[in-house]
């Protein structure tokens, strides 16, 4: 009686590697994620009733920057660029003033994303562990 | 209207912060400054509640009910100096934060923070404070 083990020196390859071949994986998860966020928090701030919204700060401002540089964590950062022009305003429109209430849409935009993004992370997770990526 | 769920989750907060005696109720105000302007010196916290039944993934049960409920306390905590708006707003951080509100026949999760931001100056009310932007939030299932 025996038994024979197979595919290990293989599946120890796949980890040996894992760092290298993580990038290529997550960074485009990220960069999607962003993208989507950021088109997602614009539609909202243009949709509202409130029809100078999107005049006050263009919906071209919002951006997303992903740093791949923090591998083993990676992530994105979605908002308004501070160099564009009533950049300021953003966060009275997301978040009211003294005498407006909020227009939140960065923070929905995140939460419908958030679930979406975890599902591609934890299938390139496990591609890169099964040595499919 | 069959049940008032939303504005009992609406005010779990609202009470949390009229009941903090470095607070009181009368530096605790829901969604407006009131007329004539408070002492600015004194300082205040001005709430913003958003109550929403989320339809995707927390918000729906097995059943594919839509049975959870989150709410978000936006609290612009405000003072004369960025000091003293920070001085509010660890009074509300410290009152709120950890905190799971009771409602009756609802499951209550921990009031989290998510979001924090630097004091900026608003000159809404017509003339300069400070302002600290702070969201909770907590979910509820039921």
């Amino acid at each position: 009686m025996g038994v024979t083990v197979s595919g290990v020196d293989d599946w120890l390859g796949d980890l040996d590697t894992l760092a290298e071949r993580a990038d290529k994986a997550f960074v485009p998860i990220m960069k999607r994620a962003g993208g989507n966020i950021k088109d997602d928090w614009s539609a909202r701030w243009t949709a509202m009733p409130h029809s100078h919204i999107p005049h006050l700060v263009p919906v071209q401002a919002l951006s997303y920057d992903v740093d791949p540089k923090t591998a083993p964590t990676y992530s994105v950062e979605v908002g308004v660029r501070a160099e564009r022009k009533q950049a300021r305003l953003a966060s009275f429109i997301e978040f009211g003033t003294l005498t407006s209430r909020p227009h939140p849409a960065g923070m929905p935009a995140l939460e419908a994303e958030a679930p979406r993004m975890a599902e591609f992370a934890e299938k390139a997770a496990a591609d890169l562990l099964e040595g499919r990526k | 209207m069959t049940d008032s769920i939303d504005e009992l989750h609406a005010q779990a907060g609202l009470a949390l912060l009229a009941a903090d005696p470095a607070l009181g109720s009368a530096r605790v105000f829901d969604s407006v400054v009131p007329n004539p302007t408070p002492d600015i010196n004194v300082g205040w916290v001005l709430v913003y509640t958003h109550v929403a039944w989320p339809r995707d993934g927390v918000g729906t049960g097995l059943d594919a009910a839509q049975d959870t409920v989150t709410t978000t306390y936006t609290c612009h905590c405000v003072g004369a100096t960025p000091v003293a708006a920070r001085v509010v707003g660890m009074q509300v951080r410290s009152t709120l934060l950890g905190v799971r509100p009771t409602i009756a026949n609802r499951l209550c999760g921990l009031i989290k923070q998510a979001v924090a931001n630097p004091p900026i100056r608003d000159e809404s009310l017509g003339f300069a404070v400070f302002d600290e932007v702070m969201e909770f939030d907590f979910t509820s299932t039921g």
